[in-house]
């Protein structure tokens, strides 16, 4: 920390650690707003109906996308959250798998199993029926 | 990097993985079987239970043993808490038996849930971290959360189940971001660890705001004081059998936790709890105890009675440095008679219903039972007079110790706060005698009749009930083994 900060930082002295933290978080929104700023003063600008249509991977959008959605695809959000958390909790497991040997493998196994209930249990309940 | 294997004592961690594996055996049987199976996950719930309250018990509790290196921590205190909340999920799984308004397929998931939530309260009273702590308590207040609502035809268990999620998840937030403040000041989760390093920090601040952030938290899930208001309508709403549930458990869980974290920090933050804690117990009693005159709802009277009663718990916690084994024992014995009562209570509404189905909501709905079902208006009767803490019953005992722990700490005001507040109880409690046998029903009324048959639903809720009037009276008059029981159940202090 250099000398002439620090004069302004003696009362939050905890907050030291923190400093690269926001001096990084300023960077990212000047980025982001010089960015913008020259791309607004330097692009060409002609808008057709086709530029200014949703991008939804290259194919034509169908209808607005501010309607219902049907319940279940909050369902499969919930599905879809329980295989997301299990990989990443995979991940670091394999990288260390050597040193967290037999207990790390039995923990796995066991926080899969667990994973595994509650699969099992919305299958049961019908959570996978689109009809 | 060497992995360092955990400390774990298994014996006395048994209680731990029979209940998560049972709790799972019930949800998965009950997807995976068809029909007629209601009976059968009642028994496979009772006798899950009952293999974990023996394991429990095989262990000593004699001196504290740690494992996994301070998340579970078993000494005297966890034991008899664990026997506290696994007899309040036995009378209350008991209890759902007679409850006709489950869905297809929805009892299963709710005894799975029951036992999720007893599992999530054990481990917030048999942990000394932090973060088991808050884990501990999502357990639990997320299973509340959907047992609140079990009966999705039911608006008003919507309601109760939309609020309870909404307000808990808010208090739930201040605990974790007093959990941070806590871990950035002293750099560790651990209450043993936050001793040491207390004195090291330079944040000591940060560290009692976010201590004070911890106990709103807790102090929600007791329904303290302040934090008080969604008692009533959560109450009210929620079907009286996970009434009953929540009335008990949760507040034993989030007292546990407040007892160790008030033990760990009481060396260093000289009494400025203690005072903080004396104005909440004071102001939580006399608000619960004022409220609940006014209710006309048997439920919310009853809502804002275990408020009053968690203020007379209170009482324990702000003993605890001056009194020690006395504060800690008082509280499990209050709280062991407390469960009887206040179950029981809950029980007879249950049971009292009419021929419709319908409860009866209204304390004037009560009126001509004792003259029509006796048996369910003295049971009744019993328990308020206990509720009341009056001679021969258990409520008497139990108040008897938590004023000789206030008075024999100094604590004189505050023990002339909670006699008087609970002459003000006798009001409301008396009331509901006063209607049940002074008052007559119609004419119509008089016909329902109980007809009572062994292994029908009814007789297990009846069995619950003989259980709670029978421990109610028991412990008033032979109290001495519960009280040594639960004055030898120390409280390990590392």
């Amino acid at each position: 920390m250099p000398e002439f900060l620090s004069v302004f930082f003696r009362d939050y002295q905890f907050i030291n650690g923190y400093l690269p933290i926001f001096i990084f978080v300023v960077f990212a929104f000047a980025f982001a707003g010089v960015t913008l700023l020259v791309a607004l003063l330097i692009r060409p600008n002609n808008p057709d109906p086709e530029k200014l249509s949703a991008y939804e991977c290259g194919s034509p959008p169908l209808m607005e996308a501010n309607e219902r959605f049907s319940v279940r695809f909050y369902l499969l959000g919930i599905l879809f959250l329980l295989f997301d958390v299990e990989a990443m909790f995979l991940f670091p497991w394999a990288v260390k798998y050597d040193a967290l040997g037999l207990f790390g493998f039995v923990e796995m196994m066991l926080f899969i199993l667990v994973l595994l209930v509650g699969y099992f249990y919305a299958w049961k309940k019908g959570a996978l029926e689109w009809a | 990097m060497e992995f360092v294997f955990p400390a774990i004592f298994w014996k006395s961690f048994l209680p731990v993985p029979i209940l998560t594996f049972g709790a799972v055996l019930v949800l998965l049987f009950d997807v995976f079987t068809s029909e007629k199976k209601r009976q059968t996950t009642f028994w496979l719930s009772i006798i899950v239970l009952l293999f974990t309250l023996v394991s429990c018990l095989l262990s000593e509790g004699e001196s504290s043993e740690i494992s996994f290196g301070g998340m579970y921590l078993f000494d005297g205190f966890t034991r008899s808490l664990f026997v506290i909340i696994l007899f309040s999920s036995f009378i209350v799984v008991l209890m759902s038996s007679v409850e006709r308004r489950f869905e297809q397929n929805s009892y299963g998931d709710f005894l799975g849930l029951i036992l999720f939530a007893t599992l999530g309260m054990m481990l917030m009273v048999s942990t000394r971290n932090l973060v088991m702590i808050f884990i501990a308590l999502e357990i639990f207040s997320l299973s509340l959360y959907v047992l609140a609502g079990i009966f999705r035809s039911s608006s008003i268990g919507n309601e109760a189940s939309l609020k309870y999620f909404l307000l808990g998840s808010f208090a739930s937030g201040f605990l974790l971001f007093g959990i941070a403040l806590i871990y950035g000041s002293t750099g560790s989760t651990d209450l043993f660890d936050i001793i040491k390093f207390y004195e090291l920090s330079t944040q000591k601040l940060v560290f009692f705001l976010g201590l004070s952030l911890v106990i709103v938290g807790l102090g929600f899930k007791i329904g303290a004081f302040p934090f008080y208001m969604w008692t009533p309508d959560v109450y009210q709403g929620s079907p009286t059998v996970v009434t009953a549930f929540m009335s008990v458990g949760p507040k034993a869980a989030a007292f546990a936790a407040l007892f160790r974290i008030l033990i760990s920090t009481s060396n260093f933050s000289g009494n400025k709890l203690e005072m903080m804690f004396w104005i909440m117990a004071a102001l939580t009693m006399t608000a619960g105890n004022l409220i609940a005159i006014w209710q006309n709802n048997i439920k919310r009277m009853l809502a804002y009675s275990s408020i009053a009663h968690a203020g007379y718990l209170l009482i324990a916690l702000v003993t605890i440095k001056q009194a020690g084994p006395l504060s800690t024992g008082s509280f499990l014995f209050y709280l062991l008679v407390y469960s009887f009562m206040n179950i029981g209570a809950f029980l007879v509404v249950t049971l009292a219903i009419k021929e419709d189905g319908s409860e009866r909501i209204l304390i004037d709905d009560f009126s001509g039972l004792g003259l029509n079902r006796s048996g369910l208006a003295i049971s009744m009767a019993i328990f308020m007079v206990g509720l009341a803490g009056i001679p021969p019953t258990g409520g008497f005992v139990a108040k008897f110790y938590i004023f000789s722990a206030a008075i024999k700490s100094g604590f004189i005001w505050l023990s002339v706060i909670a006699v008087l507040n609970s002459v003000i109880s006798v009001f409301y409690y008396f009331r509901i005698i006063v209607v049940m046998y002074m008052k007559d029903m119609s004419e119509d009324e008089k016909k329902e009749q109980f007809r009572f048959v062994w292994g029908s639903g009814l007789s297990y809720a009846v069995i619950a009930l003989v259980i709670c009037v029978v421990g109610t009276l028991g412990m008033g008059i032979f109290p001495s083994f519960f009280v040594d029981f639960a004055l030898n159940s120390s409280i390990s202090l590392n």
